[in-house]
Order: C-alpha cells, then structure tokens, then sequence
C-alpha cells in the first residue's frame, strides 16, 4: 500500500488549522486527463488549430466516461487507500411535531447488518458537532423533537454492498424505523438575519449625495420578539443611523400616500411571491471518506463546489473532537462537480461523509440517491413580498420603490443571511429608484434548509420587479420597454444602496435593440394571426430584462501561470470546474498576452496558493478601516486567502486572477528574454505584439514562445507567476519592487517561479515576493452589499392552451452583455442552460412546504418537473450577444442572469395572451387551466 | 367538495345566491358525472366535444355542449336537455349510446335541471367536431329507435331494503351519474349492456375494466381507504388507475365530496351488509411460486423488481405500487397484468405534488411464454388464482393489443 | 440474499460468470462490480435517462435501456455497451478515436457538467443505428429527435446544443434520411 506523505508531488501541506494540518491531493481526474494528453491526437486535442478552441478541455474525458465525478471514485481507484469499500446510509425523520423515541432495529434484515451504529449519542460521547456555520443536533438526539423535515437520527455502516443496498431499501421509506413519541409545539427560533436598504436622493440628484443610504449612513437591524423582526420605531432626521433611517421610511412612506392621494402617482401594489426549488444538480452528492488511522490521517474525495471551507471547517471540527489526537492530517481530494447552480457550495452533506468515515473501519462511501437528495438537499430560497411601485403618471418616471419580504431559510441557516441581503439589494434591477425602503427578514421555518443556489435572491426579488414594471406599463397605456428606457439607470448613479457601480451598464442599448425586433414591433399583428390559425389557442409576448448583481463583496481567487524550456503553458486557477468550461476559457485567455492558450490547466487548486504564505484574520465583511490598515502593514496578510466557486463569478473574479499572473509573467519573465535574444536594452511594451503565434517588435526578428521560454529558463529569469487578488467591490492593488524597480499591480499576493521544472504547478518552486505597499478597497464599501451587475433581456413568445393550460414557446430572443465572451459556444451553451432553468422555475418546477415537501423523503423526478427538451424552444433559440464595448470590457459572468428575465417574460406573455395576471411563480398548467376555465370544477 | 360546501351554505342566503347555488350545484353534479373527459378532445377546451371514440361500428365524436346556438346546445330548452340526458333523444335525432344515457336516464328531475342551468351559463363556444364515421347501418341514426326499443332497458333504480342512505346515494352515483357501468359492465353484440352482469368487468380500450362487484373488490383485498386513496390520488397499494380510469380520477373523482366518495365507496364494497371482511380468499405463497415459477421468479426479480422492490413489496407508493398487495395480482382476471407488461404504462400527472412516471413496455423483449410465466409466478406468490394463465391466452391478448394499435405506443 | 451467476459482454469484453446479489440494478453491477463508473445515477427511477446504456438485441440492432430500474439478471448473455465503450480504443486502452456522436457533441459544446452525457451519448447512438435500419423523411428530423431524447433530463445546457449536434450526425450520415425525389 502506498502511504501517505511518502510522496511529496501527491499531498501538498495547506495549512494547519487547531493543530490539525489540511492537505490536498491533485485533483483526482487530472491525472487521467494529463496521460490522455500525451497520446491525444490532433483529433483528441480541445485547443484545436483555429481561433477558438475546438471543444471543451476537459470534454473528452466527459463523452467518454472517465473517473473524473467525486462521485465515481471508489477506495479501488484511490491510490494509497485500504481497498475495501465500505457503505453508509442516514435515516432521516419525515416528520415534525413528536418527540423522536428510538430506533426500531429489528426492522433490520437479518442479512443486512451493520457493523456500526451512528447516532447522536456516539456523537456527543467523541464530542463532535457541527461547524457554527450550520447549527446544532447533527444527529437528532433521542427525545427531541425534529427541528425539520428531513432531520438526520442515525447512520449506519455497512462493510459490503450487498447488504447496504439491502438495508436500505427495507429501511428508506418504512415508517416502523424511526419512532415518535408524544407530540410537542414546533421549534421556532429567531430569524437568521434582517436587512434594511432605505435611501433617498439628494438634492443633487441620482448622482449626488444622498439624503440617506447604506453606503453613506451604514446599516441597522431590528430587534427580535416572538421570533418577528421589530424594527425600530423612533424617529429623527439628526438622530442615529437607525433614527435617520426610520425617519426617511416614514418620509417614503407618507409622501408615496400622498402623491397617489392626489392622483400625481400611479401605485402597483400586489404580493409576489416564489416557489421552494431544488436545484436538481443531476450528480447527487456523495463522499467516500478514509481514515487512515494507522497514519493518523482523514482523507476524503468529495463532491462539493467549496473544498477551500471545507476543510477549514472539517480542521476545527475534528480539533475540537475526540479524533483530536487520533487525526493529524486532513486531506481532500477535489474532483469535478456534476452540476453546482449553487447546490453544492456550502452544504451540509460532506460533514455526514467526514463521521461515516471516523467511524469506519474501511473507507466508508456514503452517496445519496435521489430521494435523499431531494430529502436533504438545501433549496433555493422562496421569497414572500409586499411591494409597492410608485410611478410618476406625467413622466413615467419610477418614484419610490417600498417592499417587504420575508424568506424562507429552512431548518438550518446557511446562506440565508446572505440570500436575504443580495434579494434586497437586487430589486432594484436596471432601474434608478430616488427613494426606496426595502426590508427582508431571513425566517427560520421547519423546511428543508435554504442555501446559496442559483439566483441567490435575485431571480426571486428582481423578476417581481419586472413584473410590477410590465403592469405598470399595462395600467399607465406606455410600452413597456420605453416605460423601462424612461428609468434605465445610467452609469454614475446611485443603486439603492447608495453605492455607484463600478462596472459600466448597457442597459440602453439592450433595450433598444428589443424595440425593434419584429417579435416585439409586430406583436399585436402576430397575435391576431396566431389565434386566427390556432383556434383554441392564445397567443401572447412578454418582455423582461434583468442585471445580475455577482460578487461577495470578498472575493479572493488566485492563479498561476508558468511555462517549461519547450514553452509549454501550465495554468492552475482556484476556481472549480461544475461545467461552465472555466478551464477552456481561462485557458483561452493567455492567448492575447502569452501567444497561446494554456497546454494544462489544473482548476480546483487548492493546493499550489500556499507558496504565497498568506494568512488571513478576521472576517473580512466586519472588520474596521483601522483593524485593516494595521494587519496590512503585514506584507502576507490578505482579508480573505480562499474562496468559494461560483459559475457566474468565476469569469470575472477569476479571469481577473489568471490575466494578472499572466501579463506579469510577460513583463517579468518574457520581455527580459527577449531583450536578451534581441539585444537591446530597452523595449517599448505598447508597441511588442504577438502575431501568428510569434512576438513582433519594430523590425527585430519575430520570436516564438519556445524561443523565449528556452532563454528565459537558460538565465534563470522568471519563468512562473503566482499571483492572489482581492475585491471588495474594487480591486485591490499593491507595490512590488523587483530588480530595484517599482511595480504595482492588482494584486495582493506574489510568488514567482525561476527555472523550475514541474510540470504542474507547485508550491515548493515557488518564492513569495513581498509587497512593498497594498491599498485595499475601504471597508465602507461592505455597506455598498453589491455594485457589479451584467445585464440581460428576454422577449419570448407563447402560445396558451385556452383547454389544457399547456404554455409552448414559440420564440425566444435572448440579449446579453458579457463584456468580452471568452469562448462564445460555452457562453451560448450558458445562456441556453439559464433559460431552460428560467422556463422551469416559472412554469414547472415546486416543492411544496413542510409535511408534503421533499423533507418527507418521496420526491424525486416523477413528481418534481424540470424543464425537458419539449418545455425549451430547442430549435428557435436566437441570441443577440452584445459585441464588447471596448477591448477593456470586463468578462462578466453570466450563469444566473440569464434565467431572471425569462422568468418575468413568461409571465407577461402570458398574461398578454391570457390577460391573467400572475403574480406567483410557478404559473403551472393546471393553474392556468384553472384560470382559464373557471366553470370546470 | 369545498365547492359542494359553499353551494349548500349559500343556499340559505337568498335568491340571487339560490340561482348561483343552482350553478354551482350543477358544477358539482357535471363533475361527478364526468361530462368534461367525453366532451373534451385530446388538448382541446373543456366541453366543446371532438373527442374519438372508436366502437366496433366506427368513429364517433363528442359533441359541442357549450351553449353556442349553432354548434353547441344554446337552442336547447330545459326538455330537450332532459330528453337527450335520459332518452338519448338529441335535436337532430337520436344520440349513440356512447352518451351514456343508458345510464343517465336514473338522474332525477332536480339534477338534470341543475346541470341544465350550469351548462346553459357556460361561454358558449363555437365549435363543430368532425362528423362521425360510421358503418352501415349503424351510420343510420333511425336504427338507433329500433336500438333503443332492444336493448335501453330503463329498469328503475333499485331500492334494497334496509340499505343505507350512504348506500343508496353510491348507488346513484355509481349506477346513474358517475355511469361506472358503461364501462365496467360487459356488453353485447349490439355494444348494449348486460343487465344482468353488472359491473362485472369488460375489456375496452385494450384494458379490463375490472368487475368492481363486492365480492370481487374484497376479494382483491380492496378496503375503504384503500379504495378512498384510489378515487382521491388515482393510486393506493392495490394499484394504480390506468387508461380511462386515470382520467376520471383526476377530472370526477377526485372532485367529490368527502360524503360521496364514502357513499360511493359504501355501495362498492356493500359496507352495510355483513360480508364487510376486508380481505377474502387466501393469500399465495412466494415459496410456492418460485418452485414452481423458476423463470417467472427470475424474470420478475430482473425487470420488475427494480420497481416494484425486492419481494414485489414496492418501493415508495409515489414511484410505484407494490406488487405483494396488488388487486390486479389477486384478481380473477389476469388481463390487465398481461397488458401492462406488454404495453406499459404512461406517465400520469394529476398536479404539481401527484404524479408518477410511465411503465415501460416490454411487448419487444417478453415473449408469450415469459409473460405468463412471470404473471404466473406473481399470482402464485401475491394472488389466490385457481388457474395459470397459459401462453395461449397472453398470445390472444398480444394479438388484440397490437391490433387495435396499442403496442408500440409507450417506450 | 441470494446471488445469481451473471455473465454478459460489456464493451467488447467478456464478462464472468460472476456470482452477483440478484436484485443489484444493471447501475450498481456497473459501478460495484465492474468499476464502470461512466454510466450515471440521476433519478434512480427511470425517469431523467442518466443512466441508459445500449443492448444489442438479437437481430443486431441497438435499444437504449435504462439501468437504473432494471436488476442485473435482464442483462445475462445479452451485449451491452455502456458510454466507456462507444470510443475506440487501442491494445493499451487509450482512446484513439470518437463515435460521430461523441465528436458533434465536443463540436457543439453541447454538455457542461457532463452527468447526463453519457445517456445522451447511448441514447443518439441507438437513435443513427435505428435510422440506419429504418430512414426518415427529412423534413421529419426535428420530430425524430425530440421523440429519441426527449425524455432526457440535462439541466446545464438546455438541450439545444444536444439536439443541434444529433442533427448534425444524422444529416451527415449518408442513409439515415429518406429524401423525396423532385
């Protein structure tokens, strides 16, 4: 057996959190992928020969069935690991309401036993609980009462397959399994956040200072009674944050009254609410999980878009356990993750598969199935909202935003703080609003637990958004999209937020261009001959447009770029791979600065960063100006060293990272070659151009890469780059002085590589290089909550049937802008995939709450719709993606705008051609035929 | 049922809610008796007609029964309604009997009108389904008297002696209404129903509709909640609804009141007589079966089993029933397990939180002899069946489905 | 518990006989016994098509089967082909050339995460053997399509680069689509 630690290429040492040292191993498909590189024929090579890629990097090991899923990996396949596999399964509670009374073992097939029993007990005897970050009672204690559908008793070890699927599925769905005793009230706790954005303009107007906002004034929160939010009721126009900021609501409040009193204002008022969405990843999650204890070593191959936490989590948890002595060493294997859409970032399930493998006596594999998926499986957060819309009737100008929503977080809080916040801040969509009061309170409840899935409160708060702007263009007899050209909001002005973003909107131009698409100029005529063909059907068109705010507000991705004496290119970014391609596209985007496209790209790093010997402190959402100043005199201090995967953040956030790394390899290590080969002194970097694979420079002979590689290995020169950024709705910047000279990039962390020759990138070749100087974006922008934004438009048209209810679209236009897109197929294959999660969100998919929802354990696809191809205008599809404004566009992430507009576009058509209106996602079939035919019982 | 309760509740509140009670009341009554799932093409606007149906003697349509003058029945009048309802007597001739007022005939004078006032406010909709394609003579609606004058015996409700109310409102909405006759009741040559086999069974469609007499419903351990979550989900443990039966599920039964689908289900299962065990005849015996059933067993464990849980004991009810408790396991007629094999099943919604997915079929990769081997092992084990089914008889079964185009359809 | 001897050929290779649990689903006997992992769970019920792999039936023709819901013994004796098999590969196992299918989907970036390829890729491959056998008329293609993969659940990519890259196949295919003559 192959040990741990006995090579050092394998196992790299992360950090060490509470005495415990994190490790992570290489992820586990690249080394399947690298040997299929080496006899990859020009067929089998993703870079292919023209200007964009051929296919995806990593699509052939996908096509083809390679071991690359966490999923897929057995202890077999594990170098190292013992070779028996052992088999884990949670029993989980489908009820609320009794006291939980034991386990009824006898319902057990003799021939399914396991050798180990879980339960809450075993877990409080080796003191292990949680991480904070979920709550408490992982395994439900006897006595208690659940705290929510779904809620985890047991788990239990089985050392072979046989006997686990055995168990398992005499054990699933038996209701004699789990015991209930007498009943008892449902647990309540208060709510896991609240959130109040009031601003009004002042007299300078949309971009002057504000009479009141988050980002001038700061933030305050309401007490807690009964488990409600109170807010607080004084009121003083010169008194604290919470005073001002009562008596400017109250402002907005009375003056909205007014205003629609005296028949000055146009008011749109309705309640909106959305739905409980699984977010369906088609890999269920799943961890197979070793601990080696002769080694003293937990390792763990995991399906989670967020390693990087993980592990710090798993370090104190077990630091803080029994094992503490019995684990030295952590190590996570990364793997590419099947379907995220924000499903996979911060769950619960990896902390179920650490126990299951403390407690095994082989690696313990525990994979949930579909069922326990839906089970147990966070969800997307359904918001509940009072809005009001104030629209001045002469100018049609937007006049006041009021709105009050209350979101779902489930039974254990994870993102729900945050959801609730972005939700709040993203109501706005594209609009300027002079004055807005927007509250949301993040509510415990007894459903499955919310998480950070795909629209991350703003599918939810901004579609309402449009769908209130569609009425009010309805009610107020304006087009709709030159109601919305009325209020676009224009760069330089103030969100509700108070805070001007920083990135640069369009949204003028995308709605311009939906003006004048026929489906739009001619959509009262193609609605009449629709119906005249189609009796029995109606026929509508519906526009909406949304700006997907993205971003943290800490973000911290890292990148590396080096290349060998043959100039071969290796690019490692932190960043995981859950489909959108980043490895093709970051690939890609060494192109323009090193002449080529990266020939290796490792994503889900998490190994080579610690070469830049960074250490962070405190959260970086909370700290103070002061406490940053100070910490940053530290030269390898950072607010934050890792981060989370998104699939929309990753192209900008990331692509940031790895252009860094790359243009200072250029600077540093291939411009000194070159003025080597051409012997001269000096070179004019704005005037060297790569062309055809080759570096021009006036008239001095055109180099390849080889050639410069070659020579800056040969003198020891730079020939790797390893760079850490941070973004607090800006990017930070710091000061380098290299060979005597003063260099400031965007960065806040540097590590370079001389000669070297890795082929992958690794720490050990690595040396830090300490900044000289650092400006971090002030901690006042956390008020700001989200500045960045990429907009994009939906103009689709259905056809309604009047019997049946049955919505099919009959055309659907999307527009977009990116920025620059990096490789347009992936970016289209974006957009499509948005708009088939879009079309489900708000036609198909729910979830019921409570005792009939996916807690109880029965749902899975039968009952749970998702779009299929027949839902999806699969073949009349046309996208109109923005060309880059200027050659410095941002590449902007684009995963989850593209279902927001939909969603409210849907329901416009719909009510164009039905003349419901909806106000309630998902608008089913049988809603609609209900709707339509009021007469059928 | 909630709607059944607010008409009653504003019966008592005045005139002007007296006439809308009278809607809602028809309402209810249209859906129990399931006028919406004839009189409704495949996506097509509820009760504007054009729905086939294909007889022995040709293709029918349903008819328009919106109140539109020139395509529906804006001209009828409240006796012309009743005289198509009872006696098939429409205005421009007699009615096939695929109306069924063969069954109708039994509704009282209250309900017709009732359901006159509902159908007559309904949005009239201008609409003419296709023409019917029908043989000689059966083309010839004057033969339709002479049928009538045969085979319409409009034998009054029966009234037993010491029944239940509950009892007597089933049979009414059993036998006249809800007219679960037309189709569980054989027929003759002449497509007429057998009096006197009454919901006894009859294969339409390419399905039994099963007999449904108590002791046959009890038999197949049919109790009242399992027979409740039937009428209310369209699925319990002892099956789920196929074909037809789906249908009316999701647009009649599962519509009703609470009070009626007990009265319905008291007359089913005869509750107020003595013979209320809930399960009769014997079990079978796994053990037994596979001794004698090697292939049948085996069969089973490979391509059911995957469903249908290990030992036919099923997996969860929302996925697929078990077969260890199955009624179509334990009944007399094996038709139905022979088609759902060959021809499986399609999905089924009835909303967003019911709904299941289809069956495959496996017409392509069973043959004859497999199919009754397997249907025999699973009557041996779950069932009490006298006789196995022989491959003859899954050959005949086979040979109509395909005939009548049923196979093939489902993948 | 009891095991069933279980032999087949998967992807050209012979298999067994092996002593297998006899409820193990066609998807376990991939994974657990023959470490075949490419084929994939989504539902488990049959529904989203994940995991269908491709029997040959006797007369040669290719049917996509789902191995979720049916047990391992369906597959004795039968020749089975799951995605892990549809490249070619030489003596050392490397890949050394694509199916037609497997290549218009990397043309047509038509997967991101990648869990629902494998199905896909099965399911289109039995769809060209079938038209193969039995062509259509072009002007039917869009409909053929949606009937062959319309089942299939892929929640990445909104299907359009799938069926954009099955069109392709078919219509470069010679034979697949019956032409009418003008």
């Amino acid at each position: 057996m192959d040990g741990f630690n006995r090579d050092r290429r394998n196992f790299i040492k992360l950090c060490t959190v509470a005495g415990i040292t994190v490790f992570a191993a290489p992820a586990l498909w690249q080394r399947g992928n690298a040997r299929q590189s080496e006899i990859a024929s020009d067929k089998l090579n993703w870079r292919g020969t023209g200007p964009a890629p051929a296919f995806r990097a990593d699509g052939v090991a996908k096509v083809t069935g390679q071991k690359i899923f966490g999923r897929d990996f057995r202890a077999r396949d594990m170098p190292g690991w013992k070779q028996q596999q052992h088999y884990a399964l949670v029993l989980r509670c489908n009820r609320v309401g009794r006291r939980f009374s034991g386990i009824d073992w006898s319902q057990l097939p003799p021939d399914a036993q396991p050798y180990m029993k879980v339960t809450a007990e075993t877990l409080a005897e080796k003191k292990l609980h949680l991480p904070p970050f979920y709550g408490e009672a992982m395994l439900l204690p006897e006595g208690a009462s659940p705290h929510y559908y779904g809620h985890a008793v047991a788990m239990l070890l089985f050392d072979d397959f046989d006997k686990y699927a055995i168990a398992k599925q005499a054990l699933q769905f038996n209701e004699q399994v789990i015991r209930y005793g007498e009943q008892t009230p449902p647990v309540e706790r208060d709510p896991y956040a609240s959130w109040r954005i009031i601003r009004v303009e002042g007299p300078q107007g949309p971009g002057g200072e504000d009479l009141y906002s988050p980002m001038q004034d700061g933030l305050f929160f309401p007490s807690y009674r009964d488990h409600k939010a109170e807010w607080p009721r004084a009121a003083n126009q010169s008194g604290s944050v919470s005073e001002r900021g009562i008596y400017y609501a109250q402002q907005i409040r009375g003056q909205t009254q007014r205003e629609s009193d005296s028949g000055n204002w146009h008011l749109v008022r309705g309640e909106y609410r959305t739905q409980i969405v699984d977010p369906m990843t088609m890999e269920p999650e799943a961890a197979n999980v070793w601990f080696d204890d002769a080694r003293k070593t937990l390792h763990l191959v995991l399906t989670t878009q967020s390693p990087q936490d993980f592990q710090e989590f798993a370090a104190h948890m077990l630091a803080e356990s029994a094992f503490a002595t019995a684990i030295e060493n952590i190590v996570v294997h990364s793997s590419v993750v099947g379907g995220g859409f924000g499903g996979k970032d911060h769950t619960i399930f990896p902390y179920y598969g650490l126990v299951a493998g403390l407690f095994g006596s082989a690696p313990v594999r525990l994979a949930n199935n579909r069922f326990e998926q839906f089970q147990s499986g966070f969800k997307r957060h359904p918001f509940h909202m009072r809005n009001t819309l104030a629209v001045d009737k002469k100018s049609g100008k937007f006049q006041a935003l009021i709105s009050e929503m209350q979101v779902d977080g489930g039974g254990r809080q994870n993102f729900s703080a945050s959801v609730s916040m972005v939700g709040a801040s993203a109501i706005q969509s594209i609009y300027y609003l002079p004055r807005n009061d927007i509250s949301a309170v993040a509510n415990q409840s007894m459903n499955v637990d919310s998480g950070s899935m795909r629209g991350y409160g703003t599918l939810q708060t901004m579609s309402a958004m449009e769908m209130m702007v569609n009425q009010a263009a309805q009610e107020l007899g304006i087009d709709p999209i030159e109601l919305r050209l009325r209020n676009a909001f224009q760069n330089g002005w103030r969100n509700t937020q108070g805070a001007v973003p920083k990135v640069g909107v369009r949204y003028r131009e995308l709605l311009e261009r939906a003006k004048e698409h026929p489906m739009w100029r001619e959509r009262v005529a193609r609605k009449q001959a629709f119906e005249r063909e189609n009796p029995g059907y109606l026929f509508g068109t519906g526009y909406a447009i949304a700006t997907k705010d993205y971003g943290t507000g800490a973000a911290a991705p890292s990148a590396a770029v080096q290349f060998d004496t043959a100039g071969r290119l290796s690019l490692a970014v932190e960043f995981m791979e859950m489909g959108t391609g980043i490895a093709t596209s970051q690939s890609m985007l060494l192109e323009n600065i090193l002449g080529r496209a990266a020939d290796h790209c490792a994503v889900g790093e998490v190994d080579a960063w610690h070469a830049l010997q960074q250490v962070q402190t405190e959260s970086p959402y909370t700290m103070s100006q002061q406490y940053q100043d100070q910490n940053s005199t530290n030269p390898l201090w950072t607010p934050v060293t890792a981060m989370a995967s998104a699939a929309s953040m990753s192209s900008y956030f990331q692509s940031h990272a790895t252009t860094q790394a790359a243009e200072i390899l250029f600077q540093q290590g291939l411009l000194p070659a070159a003025r080597r080969l051409w012997k001269t002194d000096e070179v004019d970097g704005a005037q060297v151009q790569w062309r055809d694979g080759k570096l021009h420079y006036r008239d001095f002979s055109p180099l390849a890469l080889p050639q410069l590689a070659a020579e800056a290995h040969r003198g020891g020169g730079v020939t790797g780059v390893m760079v850490h950024c941070f973004n607090r709705w800006d990017w930070t910047e710091a000061d380098f002085i290299l060979d005597g000279r003063k260099w400031t990039w965007g960065i806040d962390g540097l590590a370079l590589r001389r000669g070297g020759s890795a082929e992958n990138v690794i720490a050990d070749e690595y040396q830090v290089e300490k900044r000289a100087a650092v400006r971090y974006p002030e901690t006042a922008l956390n008020n700001a909550m989200v500045t960045y934004y990429a907009p994009t438009a939906a103009l689709v048209e259905v056809a309604v049937n009047s019997g049946t209810g049955d919505v099919s679209i009959h055309g659907l236009q999307n527009y977009m802008d990116c920025g620059r897109a990096i490789v347009r197929p992936l970016v289209e294959g974006q957009i499509e995939g948005g708009v088939a999660m879009g079309i489900g969100h708000a036609l198909y998919e729910y979830l019921p709450p409570l005792a009939e929802g996916a807690g109880n354990g029965t749902w899975n696809l039968n009952r749970y719709q998702v779009s299929l191809a027949k839902h999806v205008p699969v073949w009349n599809q046309q996208h109109d993606i923005l060309p880059p404004a200027t050659e410095n566009d941002p590449h902007k992430g684009i995963g989850e705008v593209v279902m927001i507009p939909i969603v409210a576009a849907l329901v416009e058509a719909i009510y164009q051609a039905t003349g419901k209106r909806f106000n309630e996602v998902p608008v089913t079939p049988e809603k609609l035929r209900r709707a339509l035919n009021p007469q059928v019982l | 049922m909630h709607q059944f309760v607010f008409a009653i509740l504003l019966l008592a509140i005045g005139a002007n809610a007296a006439a809308q009670s009278e809607v809602e009341k028809g309402r209810y009554l249209a859906a129990a008796g399931d006028c919406v799932a004839c009189h409704t093409a495949a996506n097509g606007r509820p009760f504007i007609g054009g729905r086939p149906f294909h007889t022995p003697f040709g293709t029918l349509f349903s008819t328009n029964i919106t109140p539109d003058k020139k395509t529906g029945i804006g001209n009828y009048t409240l006796e012309d309604f009743t005289a198509a309802m009872r006696r098939g007597e429409g205005a421009h001739g007699n009615l096939y009997p695929a109306m069924p007022y063969t069954s109708y005939y039994l509704i009282p004078d209250e309900d017709i009108a009732s359901l006159y006032t509902y159908f007559m406010q309904l949005p009239a909709v201008e609409y003419a389904a296709p023409g019917n394609d029908l043989f000689f003579p059966a083309n010839l609606r004057y033969g339709l008297k002479l049928w009538n004058w045969v085979f319409f015996d409009k034998a009054p409700i029966s009234q037993p002696e010491g029944k239940s109310p509950q009892w007597l409102r089933g049979n009414y909405l059993v036998n006249g209404l809800g007219h679960c006759g037309e189709c569980h009741t054989p027929r003759n040559f002449a497509f007429a129903m057998k009096r006197e086999e009454k919901l006894s069974g009859n294969i339409l469609e390419g399905w039994d509709a099963v007999d449904i007499r108590p002791a046959s419903l009890r038999r197949q351990g049919w109790d009242r909640e399992q027979l409740r979550l039937l009428f209310t989900t369209g699925a319990s443990e002892r099956g789920t609804a196929l074909g037809e039966m789906f249908s009316v599920v999701k647009h009649s039964l599962s519509r009703l009141s609470e009070s009626d689908i007990n009265a319905i289900i008291t007359y089913l299962l005869d509750d107020s007589a003595e013979n209320n065990e809930s399960v009769a005849g014997k079990l079978g015996s796994p053990q037994v079966a596979a001794e004698q059933h090697t292939q049948g067993r085996a069969d089973f464990v490979a391509y059911c089993a995957g469903c249908h849980g290990r030992e036919g004991r099923g997996v969860t009810l929302s996925f697929a029933p078990p077969m260890d408790r199955s009624a179509a396991v334990r009944g007399d007629s094996a038709y139905n397990m022979i088609a759902v094999i060959l021809r499986g099943l399609p999905a089924q919604r009835m909303d967003r939180i019911n709904a299941r997915a289809g069956m495959p079929a496996f017409h392509l990769e069973l043959d004859d002899a497999r199919v009754a081997g397997l249907v025999n092992f699973m009557r041996t084990a779950w069932g009490d069946a006298e006789e196995p089914v022989t491959r003859e008889e899954v050959e005949e079964i086979r040979r109509q489905l395909r005939e009548e185009d049923y196979l093939g359809a489902v993948k | 518990m009891a095991k069933i001897p279980v032999s087949m050929v998967v992807n050209g290779e012979k298999i067994g006989p092996l002593e297998v649990e006899e409820y193990t689903s066609m998807l376990d006997f991939l994974h657990e016994h023959l470490n075949l992992t490419g084929t994939k769970l989504g539902c488990g019920i049959g529904v989203c098509r994940a995991c269908t792999i491709v029997v040959e039936r006797d007369d040669g023709s290719l049917e996509p089967v789902r191995s979720c819901i049916n047990n391992v013994g369906r597959f004795n004796g039968e020749t089975v082909t799951t995605v892990e098999g549809q490249a070619e590969h030489d003596s050392a196992g490397e890949i050394v050339a694509l199916s037609p299918i497997q290549q218009a989907f990397l043309r047509n970036f038509s997967f991101q995460c990648g869990w629902c390829t494998a199905g896909f890729v099965n399911a289109a491959t039995a769809l060209i053997d079938q038209l193969k056998r039995e062509p259509v008329p072009a002007d039917t293609i869009e409909g053929v399509i949606d009937e062959a993969l319309g089942e299939h659940i892929c929640r990445c990519t909104g299907y359009v680069r799938y069926f954009r890259a099955v069109r392709e196949v078919i219509e470069s295919t010679p034979g697949l689509l019956l032409k009418e003559a003008k």
